[in-house]
């Protein structure tokens, strides 16, 4: 019988900036099994946004998570307008598409450094963080904060881009396409770098499908779906584009999506930055009926999704979200198991996990009272009472 | 002050490494610490390093309310380690819960949470939200001047 | 009297040293990533101030061993620089087999981290250890194969046209033999040095060998459970490391160290340039895992270690 050792990873470990837990099951340094727990981090943004007015609300989920935080406000807005039939001024969806791209190369720089440090390569993460820093400086001068740009509210945008910030930005944009292109030279010839990452934690075709993965992580297993080309929202059906794939579904793969996605970016911002039409950036919205409105954003990790549902009042009557590390996480059994503990934490620092996006909490709860019926342990408990009771009528 | 001491505290103010608790933070007073580190801002010149366990640490950056489940892990972490340390209330979550200060998950804000293993725990708050980088170098460096 | 001089002077100096070292490398470090870096006091401030903090152990620590693990470590690495100084300044110090002390001395700090690991009752600790373990075995066997070279040359040197096996242990005797030319100007001599450098790598435990530690794996495995003063005579340990592996290196392939002459401006430049490969290696490699890590020193670096002796014997 061999031995098997129990590792936790987590919940607090350098590995990821933020809490989570995940139980890896060894023998030697092979993992056999493992087990996610999460939940540290759930703060019950949905229910504080059913508290706030449609206004606040944008504020309140762009701190669902801080790499994320132009698409979730996006995608919530755009639900809202749904509901409300708002007419986005033509400007204000340029400015939004601007701002979601410029996030989406300050993601995929951080998540390229973050993986340069996981496997011990601290010049990388040195190296993207540094050339992150310009990306920062554009979103910093046109929102007016490094990270958390408050930018997107019902009807439109918040602030207009003046004639001096599109140059600013373009300047930034030429500052960084440089060191861009000699990254994915490094990335593609690195003989260390791909002898670490290649064949690593591969997610096949036909997991990435079955699990339901997207993003990035979906694309590099060669499964090609993309909010921005399949539901075009802000301005992406009027600029030229492409969605990036890879075949393999490993670890490099998703290194090499991710910078390709990122010069792709570059490419739309230079286009929208250039046709910029004239015009206001906020219709305005007078209230909001009652009904139902769904919005969708490709953030950097995937498609953001929100729901909302409106009861006519002040603010929304149900407010759902679902980040896209919800679908990715799964994607971890398929790609972990098998793997040395080495590769583990890089696997799972692959799909770019988002756990503060992710955390929920499951309560089975007495619908009056509204006390705590089970917990945990005792649906482990029921379950394998369950199982006892099967087991006895064979 | 005895030289002894003041050898100590010279070492204390010199090498301050940190350990990042994360207790329910939206990531980006995590990603603005780790931006401390990158050539920007490099920290190290000033000897600071992030620690890769508790017990190495000096101080504590706890971001982020603190949540239900991740209270008595502060606490835990705090325990472990290694006395004397600061505590870095970072983030206006992390000071007084923010916005989300009626959230049903908050269980307390992590000053009082800490003061409950020590109630003479040393806490400083850098509010912000995010603080800027350089916000938490200021805010860190006044913290070592009056130790 | 005199003995207790230069053992007072070796341990001091290489303190002094390998902290200036310790420095050095973290600098170069932060300079090829584009930061400013530390002062030169840092590495001194860390350890003024890891010896004035607490040590915790944990209750599932055995307290002994976890905690008498650096302190074996530290005097190994303190020994082992006592007798390298001590031939570098008297050659009639030396004695026969101190080559094999040295070398002895030298896989202490990877012994007592796999003591002090699997002691603090941690699973990282207990990887940690167990990695370790795998390195020691893939690194000791080549590193001894390549003092080979270095050996053969001292007892030809020593007993011309015979071979003496004896003395040829001597460091003096691999000195002298080296006085009308490195060991490492041969070609057996050189590929040595290679193998023996790859080694040092492993055994300063900085990337690509820092798997023990890795501290986004295993969040620093072998040193995880150590704080306070014990961390710092780990830390102390590793500083000393940096200074003491080069100077080894040195006085067997690299005609020693000599404070004469030329000897001045030569000597700090070999060491600056035994450590700026140290730097620059950790810099431009990842992390292995740690099977690639034993691949690469079974399957390139042992064969190699193999020419270079049987080529030595042909010389
Ligand atoms: S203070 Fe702001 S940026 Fe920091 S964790 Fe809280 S919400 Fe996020």
């Amino acid at each position: 019988m061999t031995h098997k050792t129990l590792i936790p990873i987590g919940p607090y470990h350098p590995l990821q900036e933020e809490a989570e837990f995940f139980q890896l099951y060894c023998e030697g340094e092979t993992v056999v099994d493992m087990d996610a727990r999460i939940s540290y981090n759930h703060r019950g943004i949905e229910g504080v946004s059913m508290n706030r007015t449609w206004d606040q609300v944008p504020y309140v989920v762009e701190r669902v998570c801080g790499i994320c935080s132009a698409s979730h406000p996006l995608a919530y807005v755009q639900a809202v307008e749904e509901i409300a039939e708002v007419e986005v001024p033509e400007r204000a969806l340029y400015v939004r598409t601007i701002i979601n791209e410029l996030e989406r190369i300050h993601s995929h720089l951080l998540w390229f450094g973050l993986a340069g440090h996981f496997i011990g390569y601290n010049t990388v993460f040195m190296w993207a963080w540094r050339y992150r820093e310009p990306c920062l400086d554009a979103l910093e001068v046109v929102t007016g904060s490094r990270i958390n740009y408050a930018n997107h509210t019902v009807g439109g945008s918040r602030k207009d881009l003046t004639p001096e910030m599109v140059k600013f930005v373009g300047e930034r944009l030429d500052e960084i396409e440089g060191p861009l292109d000699m990254f994915i030279t490094t990335a593609l010839e690195d003989p260390i770098l791909s002898l670490r990452l290649k064949d690593v934690g591969v997610l096949t075709e036909q997991d990435a499908r079955a699990l339901g993965a997207c993003g990035p992580t979906a694309r590099a297993s060669n499964v090609p779906i993309d909010v921005r080309r399949d539901d075009p929202y802000a301005a992406y059906d009027r600029v030229d584009w492409d969605v990036m794939t890879c075949q393999n579904g490993d670890v490099f793969d998703k290194v090499v999506v991710r910078l390709l996605e990122t010069k792709e970016a570059i490419r739309i911002l230079r286009q929208a930055l250039r046709d910029l039409p004239e015009g206001p950036v906020q219709a305005s919205v007078k209230e909001v009926p009652p009904g139902e409105g769904v919005g969708h954003v490709e953030a950097p990790r995937g498609e953001t999704f929100h729901f909302v549902k409106s009861n006519g009042g002040a603010g929304p009557e149900r407010h759902k979200i679902r980040a896209p590390s919800f679908n990715n996480v799964p994607t971890f059994r398929a790609s972990c198991i098998g793997q040395p503990i080495a590769d583990v934490t890089i696997t799972l620092a692959s799909i770019d996990p988002c756990y503060s996006c992710t955390e929920r909490m499951a309560v089975v709860a007495d619908r009056d009272t509204g006390e705590e019926l089970m917990n945990f342990a005792d649906l482990v408990k029921l379950s394998r009472q369950k199982t006892e009771e099967i087991r006895k009528q064979l | 002050m005895s030289v002894l001491d003041k050898v100590k505290l010279w070492g204390l103010k010199k090498s301050p490494w940190v350990y990042h608790v994360n207790t329910g933070a939206c990531n980006n007073c995590d990603i603005e610490v780790l931006e401390l580190l990158t050539p920007r801002f490099d920290v190290e010149r000033l000897g600071v390093l992030l620690a890769c366990s508790p017990r190495h640490a000096d101080a504590l950056l706890v971001t982020g309310i603190c949540t239900r489940q991740a209270r008595p892990r502060l606490q835990e972490i705090y325990r472990q380690t290694a006395k004397p340390c600061l505590v870095v209330c970072l983030g206006a979550c992390a000071c007084t819960a923010g916005i989300f200060h009626d959230a049903w998950h908050f269980a307390g804000p992590v000053d009082e949470v800490i003061r409950e293993v020590d109630p003479d725990a040393k806490i400083i708050y850098i509010p912000g939200c995010p603080p800027k980088p350089e916000a938490m170098i200021a805010g860190i460096a006044k913290a070592l001047q009056d130790l | 009297m005199q003995t207790i001089l230069i053992v007072v002077a070796a341990v001091l100096g290489s303190i002094v040293l390998g902290l200036l070292f310790s420095w050095v490398d973290r600098l170069v470090t932060a300079r090829i990533q584009w930061r400013k870096g530390p002062p030169v006091y840092q590495p001194l401030a860390d350890i003024v101030k890891l010896l004035g903090k607490e040590t915790v152990v944990s209750e599932s620590a055995s307290l002994w061993p976890f905690l008498l693990a650096p302190v074996l470590g530290f005097a190994g690495v303190c020994a082992a620089a006592a007798i390298l100084w001590a031939v570098a300044i008297n050659p009639d110090a030396s004695f026969v087999g101190d080559l094999i002390v040295v070398i002895y001395f030298l896989t202490f700090p990877s012994l007592v981290l796999i003591l002090g690991a699997s002691a603090s009752g941690n699973p990282y600790g207990a990887v940690g250890a167990g990695r370790e373990m795998k390195l020691v075995i893939g690194y000791e066997l080549p590193f001894v194969l390549a003092m080979v070279p270095a050996i053969v040359a001292a007892g030809r040197a020593l007993s011309r046209p015979g071979f003496e096996l004896a003395g040829s242990f001597k460091l003096s005797a691999i000195l002298q033999a080296q006085q009308n030319g490195a060991v490492a100007g041969s070609l057996a001599g050189f590929l040595a040095l290679l193998c023996a450098m790859a080694v040092m790598q492993a055994k300063l435990g900085v990337v690509p060998f820092d798997q023990p530690e890795a501290e986004t794996e295993l969040t620093g495995g072998v040193i995880l459970e150590y704080s306070g003063p014990a961390l710092a005579m780990i830390k102390l340990m590793r500083a000393m490391l940096l200074f003491v592996l080069p100077l080894f290196i040195i006085t067997v392939f690299w005609g020693g160290v000599s404070l004469r002459g030329w000897g001045l401006l030569a000597t700090p430049l070999k060491v600056v340039v035994l450590l700026v490969v140290v730097v620059l290696m950790r810099n431009t490699n990842p992390r292995l895992r740690i099977e690639q890590a034993m691949k690469f020193f079974w399957f390139i670096v042992t064969p190699v270690a193999v020419i270079a002796s049987v080529l030595s014997a042909y010389a």
